[in-house]
């Protein structure tokens, strides 16, 4: 056993050895083990990320969006039929006239009886101030 | 005999029959009808058996019975033997059991047949008027549903509305071509040239009215209507009797009498194609009424096969895309018919005293309540979808296949995804039907009429799938128009 | 007997399906026994594959398919369509995969499911049927047939007997992997349109198919390696197309889910080696291509591994390392050299086994618990020791432990792909590591410490049934982890061919072949001749 203040060389080294480990020791918790957490950290946070793009933006955007769009299409496509045999009718002889002309390269002739139609349908509901399929006042 | 004027004397008969017979004997009405379905078919077969290549013409050359023809003539046939099977409880439910109905179908049928075997126009026309008229009756017949007065009136005008504006088509053509005739039509048009104004409009008025018949947006806005409100066994028949009819008529007279304008229709084809196919499945995915659904269902099958058929339109004749768009139509509307009838079979058989029965919520449960229909009720949809081993994929595999032989990759692939789409509300009717506690869990009674209906063609539909061999080789024998030289290349 | 080896195996599974429609609803016991006695005896039959397969491993034959039965277009000769089955080594050890999970699962499902009893088994022997096919299909037509017959008893299995979205899953994978189908089968047609244009014979039949399907023009080629790459890809599935398998895993009974990780999605994989790689040689070795395969495995193995790190279910977590582990194997088929392309099958075949058992892991617990939350879950080893101790040998399996299967696997397709360029082992290789994280965190945070939820402490142990049916898999999890070597020599031969075939056509690549323009350019010339 040493005793006193009188360290010899190798009690000197042994302490400077104790320091040396306890500085190794520090820096093994304090900042390689922090850099380790650190890194498990991140991939944490990276993989949240992830699960959160695979569900709204692979997922949502890629899959239910195009699904939730081609239902929501499908609501105007059948406001079409209105029920009023007087407009398919109208529509069949649209279509017809329409092609007939465009075959025959006369689509002038045919956008301006369109807006013709137009034109005169929209007077004519202002002047006599009627909408159609609506139900007159008349019947409560 | 012509088995045309063979179905006619049935028809009559049963006229008369049923001022005699009581009401609970009503259905010796459906056995008398079935009977004269099966005789006719007896005819159609005799005539098969010893039929000359050249087929045979009668009425001053306005009827030519080809293989073309007979093909057509055993499918209608075979469309009203199941219709024949599948009403007679409905009815009786419905309570409106009369022989005219029979009638009517068996009248129908003879109509279709004019239509299919005609190669004179005014026989063609004779034909579609007489069909349609059976058929504006029989979508009406429930006299005291309003719905089924409103279809029929609805699809009356329409009918009438698009009859006339084919007349006047034709008119135009037998004004061009000095003749009725579709070979006379046909040389008329090889020499004129296709751009001239009156030959446009006359091929756009008559396309105008072959579309109606088939459906095809922008002249579809009567099907679901109709569909919707007609008895629901008379919806399985027109769905398939009628558009099969449609498009024999369609075939004849584009394919034969307005050839050389091919290139002026088939562009309009391409447009009307896709848009139907786009409407019909975009239109059909948030229906909740079962036979409306079926309705625009069956408006997408139409945009199949006009795909098809601008394969053919774009392709040389003889060419394997020309062939195999031909070869697919007409299997097409092969599986088409059973597949369908099936469907609408299994729809009918939920009608009850209480329950109409065409509500997606009014199929829920149905594993409970009839697990057999509700397992062949699958396989219908499943070859409604196009998915082998089910009939309905020999279809589609023939229709695409004519599209990449003629070079339409993206046609192709447009085509195929929509038939994703029409998988989709396929599934929902699946879903509601396997997936979903019943409302009700008492067994659902199902006439020996029903189970026949339902079983025949879900034999058809799964031995059309699995062993499509026979099938094949019969439409490759009825391929060509007899009298058309371009058109009656054979493939053995 | 021994010719038609291939079709007793095939339809064993669906004479089973028949028999039970006879058997009354409500008699269960008979039911469970019968469907159990086919699966089981379904397994039992292909046994003697093995034998008979071993003795010709090395035997060359001229379409290097062995057990050939049915003649050419004897099925539909007037499509040009057979029924033609065959296997060579890759296919052989897919079908011994199928047979066991089959078995296996159904064992599984002896307490799990008591609605619908009847329905679930006779649905699941057909889908078997309908699995065993696509593997054993030389006939293109024959199996596009099964590979589309077998989405509707999955759909079913789930839609029926799943969990909470049941319905929503089903309907997602059968429209998703619909889509890829039907693309695919424009694909075929082009394929078959093509070898009628060279040969002027209708047929579907694959080794004749391979011989034309290289001659495709590089520009045609292309995108019908496209149209292929969706069907198989989403199937696979591959980053971007996976997100309809973690929906179709988390609500599928437990049976659904191993037969699906184990069988369905290798039929992807399957797919690329047994088509894409020999019918577009040149497009597959063209660099950006094999670039983008390469990538797009690397982001499944990272990502896969990443999303599955932060789930908070079970299944979810299971799933996500499906693709995790599949991208591994994709990775090994797109190196395009013999090492990758062995390592990606035995890998598949090890995913199956030891994926299988991970879900078998999940359902033991979903069922003694139902619910799969991790949270729910703690200190389970304290209570079920045998079951913690089958467990962790799996999940080491799964991690790629040497002296287990799954380190064999990994191993090889990581040579394969250093091989190629060192790069992309570079950047699969962390996946292991990620791995590694789930595997044993998930197992840390449900098997060690103390029983957290007193809803655990009275779980009864692992059944002998239950027992039974991990057996299996630990047997083979140690086989192939121990001694590889006869699964290798298995799968040189067909690997071989496959690499021979990349290699004599890569060299007439993107220059592009001026070969024949399917389009109808001569159309009097095209005169069809159907083949008999």
């Amino acid at each position: 056993m040493v005793e006193g203040r009188q360290h010899s060389a190798l009690s000197r080294l042994g302490y400077m050895f104790l320091a040396l480990s306890e500085a190794a020791s520090w820096f093994d918790a304090k900042v390689i083990d922090r850099t380790v957490n650190g890194v498990c950290s991140i991939t944490r946070a990276v993989a949240t990320l992830s699960k959160w793009c695979d569900k709204w933006i692979i997922d949502g955007l890629g899959v239910n969006a195009p699904a939730t769009i081609a239902r929501l299409i499908s609501y105007p496509m059948r406001s079409s039929e209105w029920g009023l045999m007087q407009w398919y009718a109208l529509v069949m002889v649209t279509a017809l006239v329409g092609t007939a002309c465009c075959l025959l390269e006369v689509m002038r002739w045919f956008w301006l009886t369109i807006a013709a139609l137009a034109i005169g349908t929209i007077a004519y509901m202002l002047l006599t101030r009627r909408v159609p399929a609506k139900a007159s006042s008349k019947y409560k | 005999m012509l088995p045309i004027v063979e179905l006619a004397i049935f028809a009559l008969g049963i006229l008369l029959i049923d001022l005699m017979i009581p009401r609970e004997w009503k259905w010796i009405n459906a056995v008398g009808a079935f009977v004269g379905v099966l005789f006719a078919a007896l005819c159609v077969w005799q005539i098969q058996s010893t039929l000359p290549p050249r087929g045979l013409t009668g009425f001053y050359n306005s009827l030519l019975v080809d293989r073309f023809a007979i093909y057509f003539w055993y499918l209608f046939l075979a469309g009203a033997a199941v219709a024949i099977l599948n009403s007679g409880h409905y009815l009786d439910v419905e309570d409106e059991h009369h022989g005219e109905y029979y009638v009517l179908i068996l009248l129908s049928v003879a109509g279709m047949m004019c239509m299919a075997a005609g190669i004179d126009v005014v026989l063609i026309f004779i034909g579609l008027e007489l069909m349609a008229i059976s058929t504006y009756v029989l979508v009406g017949f429930l006299r005291r549903d309003r719905r089924s007065n409103e279809a029929a009136l609805k699809y009356m005008l329409l009918g009438a509305f698009s009859s006339g504006i084919l007349a006047y088509g034709l008119s135009l053509f037998y004004g061009l071509a000095g003749g009725t005739n579709l070979g006379q039509i046909a040389r008329a048009m090889s020499g004129q040239n296709p751009h001239n104004p009156v030959v446009v409009i006359a091929l756009l008025t008559t396309m105008t009215g072959l579309l109606f018949k088939i459906a095809a947006i922008p002249f579809h806005q009567w099907a679901p209507d109709a569909y919707e409100g007609a008895p629901t066994s008379v919806t399985g028949f027109i769905s398939v009797s009628v558009k099969a009819a449609s498009w024999a008529m369609l075939l004849r007279i584009l394919l034969y009498g307005l050839w050389p304008l091919r290139s002026v229709y088939t562009p309009v084809m391409v447009v009307v194609a896709i848009a139907t196919m786009t409407g019909a499945n975009f239109a059909a995915l948030t229906q909740s009424n079962t036979k409306r659904l079926l309705a625009y269902s069956s408006i997408a099958h139409v945009g199949y096969m006009l795909l098809a058929f601008v394969a053919m339109g774009t392709s040389q004749v003889g060419s394997p895309g020309f062939l195999d768009g031909f070869k697919g139509i007409l299997i097409y509307l092969l599986v088409y018919t059973f597949m369908n009838l099936g469907a609408f079979a299994v729809i009918t058989s939920l009608r009850q005293r209480n329950v109409i029965g065409d509500e997606l919520d009014d199929m829920a449960g149905l594993y409970r309540r009839a697990p057999v229909e509700a397992a062949l009720m699958l396989l219908f949809l499943i070859s409604l979808a196009g998915i082998p081993p089910a009939a309905g994929f020999l279809g589609k595999y023939y229709i695409f296949l004519s599209l990449i032989e003629s070079g339409h990759y993206g046609l192709a692939s447009l085509g195929v995804i929509y038939s994703v789409f029409g998988l989709y509300y396929y599934l929902r009717i699946a879903n509601a039907m396997l997936m979903r506690a019943p409302m009700e869990t008492a067994r659902l009674p199902v006439s020996l009429g029903m189970r026949c209906a339902v079983g025949v063609t879900a034999l058809a539909t799964i031995v059309i799938g699995v062993y499509p061999e026979p099938f094949i080789r019969g439409v490759n024998w009825s391929l060509g128009i007899a009298q058309a030289p371009h058109v009656a290349a054979v493939v053995k | 007997m021994q010719s038609h080896i291939l079709s007793i195996i095939l339809f064993t599974p669906l004479l089973g399906a028949l028999v039970l429609l006879f058997v009354p609803s409500d008699n269960k016991q008979a039911i469970r026994w019968i469907a159990n006695i086919f699966a089981f005896g379904g397994f039992l039959i292909s046994l003697p594959l093995v034998p008979l397969f071993w003795a010709q491993r090395f035997e060359v034959t001229p379409t290097h398919f062995k057990f050939l039965e049915g003649t050419p277009n004897n099925w539909i000769p007037s499509i040009g369509a057979g029924y033609n089955l065959g296997i060579d080594g890759i296919s052989f050890l897919l079908i011994m995969l199928t047979t066991l999970l089959g078995w296996i699962s159904i064992l599984s499902s002896w307490t799990a499911i008591e609605t619908r009893m009847k329905e679930y088994y006779v649905w699941f022997l057909v889908l078997q049927t309908g699995m065993l096919g696509v593997f054993m299909a030389l006939d293109f037509f024959l199996f596009f047939v099964f590979w589309e017959a077998m989405l509707v008893p999955m759909y079913l299995l789930i839609g029926i007997w799943g969990g909470s979205r049941k319905l929503y899953a089903a309907i997602k994978f059968f429209l998703y992997t619909l889509l890829g189908s039907v693309l695919m089968l424009l694909g075929i047609l082009f394929l078959y349109f093509h070898h009628h244009t060279v040969t002027g014979v209708f047929t579907f039949g694959i080794p004749e198919l391979y011989k034309t399907a290289p001659l495709i023009p590089f520009n045609y080629a292309i995108w019908l390696f496209v149209a292929f790459f969706v069907g198989f890809a989403i199937k696979v599935p591959i980053f971007p197309f996976h997100t309809w398998l973690p929906d179709a895993h988390a609500e599928a009974p437990t049976a659904a889910s191993v037969i699906l990780a184990g069988v369905l999605l290798k039929m992807g994989t399957y797919g690329f080696v047994r088509f894409s790689l020999p019918f577009f040689p040149a497009v597959v070795s063209h660099p950006r291509v094999q670039k983008w395969m390469i990538g797009l495995s690397i982001v499944a193995i990272i990502y896969g591994a990443l999303v599955s790190l932060m789930q908070k279910d079970m299944k979810k977590l299971v799933a996500y390392s499906s693709v995790s582990q599949l991208g591994f194997c994709t990775l090994g088929i797109f190196a395009l050299n013999s090492m990758g392309l062995t390592g990606s099958v035995l890998q598949q075949v090890n995913h199956g086994i030891s994926t299988g058992a991970l879900f078998l892991i999940v359902g033991i617990l979903y069922e003694r618990r139902h619910t799969s939350e991790i949270s729910e879950f703690g200190g389970i080893s304290n209570v079920m020791p045998v079951y913690a101790t089958i467990a962790m040998i799996m999940f080491l399996s799964s991690m790629g432990l040497p002296l287990l299967n799954g380190f064999v696997g990994e191993f090889t397709i990581l040579q394969g792909a250093f091989t190629a360029n060192w790069r992309w082992a570079a950047w699969a290789a962390p996946g292991v590591v990620l791995a590694a994280a789930y595997l044993l965190w998930l197992y840390q945070r449900v098997f060690f410490g103390t029983v957290t939820n007193p809803k655990n402490e009275k779980l009864h142990d692992l059944t002998p049934r239950e027992v039974l049916t991990f057996a299996p898999l630990i047997v083979m999890a140690l086989w192939i982890g121990l001694y590889p070597k006869p699964f290798f020599q298995i799968l040189e031969q067909p690997v071989n061919q496959i690499v021979q075939t990349l290699h004599d056509n890569a060299n007439t690549s993107a220059a592009g072949s001026n070969a024949v323009n399917p389009n109808i350019v001569n159309p009097n010339a095209a005169a069809p001749k159907a083949s008999n």
